[in-house]
């Protein structure tokens, strides 16, 4: 049976938060490489995953107060577009 | 193995990502039967990723658009189904996706604007998880001990998050509905051609 994207998505992004949080013993590594194998979907997801974390990261350069800033006036710019 | 998937996972972020909406967007404009866009989407990542030299890729931009028009055109060569869809619709797939030397301060505030846009819908807990993790930068130990959750519970909202964040990202969130600072991006490749001759 061809498993959902969503689940498929779900599993990706579990793998990637785990590679890139540095904490993925020998075997899991092993594991995830028998994972993306199995399926180019998986791949796919991963390869999206994984971007999501980068594009996270890019933003290290503006530093947490001005990601904050910009996350409070886009929720109130939203309530406002929602009244 | 990490670091090769780091390296390639910061290609994507800065290449790919940020333009998924408007390559989902051309790719709305080619209906095939049997062919979802998410499929397209996905395939698309799955090949950039097991591109042998995709650091040396002189047009990343172009390279990605490509890739995914490359999909649909294996599709139609595989499908039984004889299909109405000419070579004349594929081309408007192509779209002009500027390059990250064109402007670059201006894409990252841009860049910056969507992410934060993406995070302001997340769950509270998923965002903060992901934002001190990643752009705070601190360890998982203590991004726990801040949050007061245990070191399993922040990987947890993390993985969370950034499954959100893949379906939103893929969405382009309110940069649609933008004034378009980057209107080169939406125009078709032979208005482009007028603008620029003007």
């Amino acid at each position: 049976m061809r498993s959902s994207k969503q689940e498929i998505d779900r599993l990706a992004a579990e793998w990637a938060t785990r590679v890139e949080s540095g904490c993925l013993p020998p075997e899991d590594e092993a594991r995830l490489e028998a994972w993306l194998a199995a399926d180019t979907r998986h791949l796919g997801a991963f390869g999206k995953a994984i971007a999501v974390l980068a594009r996270l990261d890019r933003l290290r350069a503006v530093g947490p107060e001005a990601v904050y800033g910009e996350v409070r006036s886009q929720s109130t710019a939203s309530s406002r577009r929602r009244l | 193995m990490v670091a090769k998937y780091q390296e390639r996972g910061r290609w994507l972020a800065r290449n790919v990502l940020p333009h998924e909406p408007l390559i989902r967007a051309r790719l709305r404009h080619v209906p095939i039967r049997d062919l979802e866009i998410d499929d397209v989407i996905q395939e698309m990542y799955a090949r950039l990723l097991a591109t042998p030299s995709l650091e040396s890729i002189r047009y990343p931009r172009q390279y990605a658009v490509q890739t995914a028009k490359s999909v649909v055109i294996d599709h139609l060569r595989h499908s039984r189904v004889v299909s109405i869809v000419s070579s004349g619709n594929l081309e408007q797939i192509d779209v002009v996706v500027p390059e990250s030397t064109t402007e670059e301060r201006l894409e990252f505030q841009e860049d910056i604007q969507d992410v934060a846009s993406a995070l302001a819908q997340l769950p509270a807990a998923c965002r903060e998880a992901l934002i001190l993790r990643r752009i705070e930068g601190l360890s998982q130990r203590d991004t726990a001990h801040r949050l007061g959750i245990s070191e399993k519970t922040v990987e947890k909202y993390m993985a969370r998050g950034v499954w959100k964040l893949m379906d939103l990202f893929g969405r382009g969130g309110k940069s649609k509905s933008r004034p378009s600072k980057r209107g080169v991006d939406v125009v078709r490749t032979e208005d482009a051609f007028i603008e620029a001759g003007d």
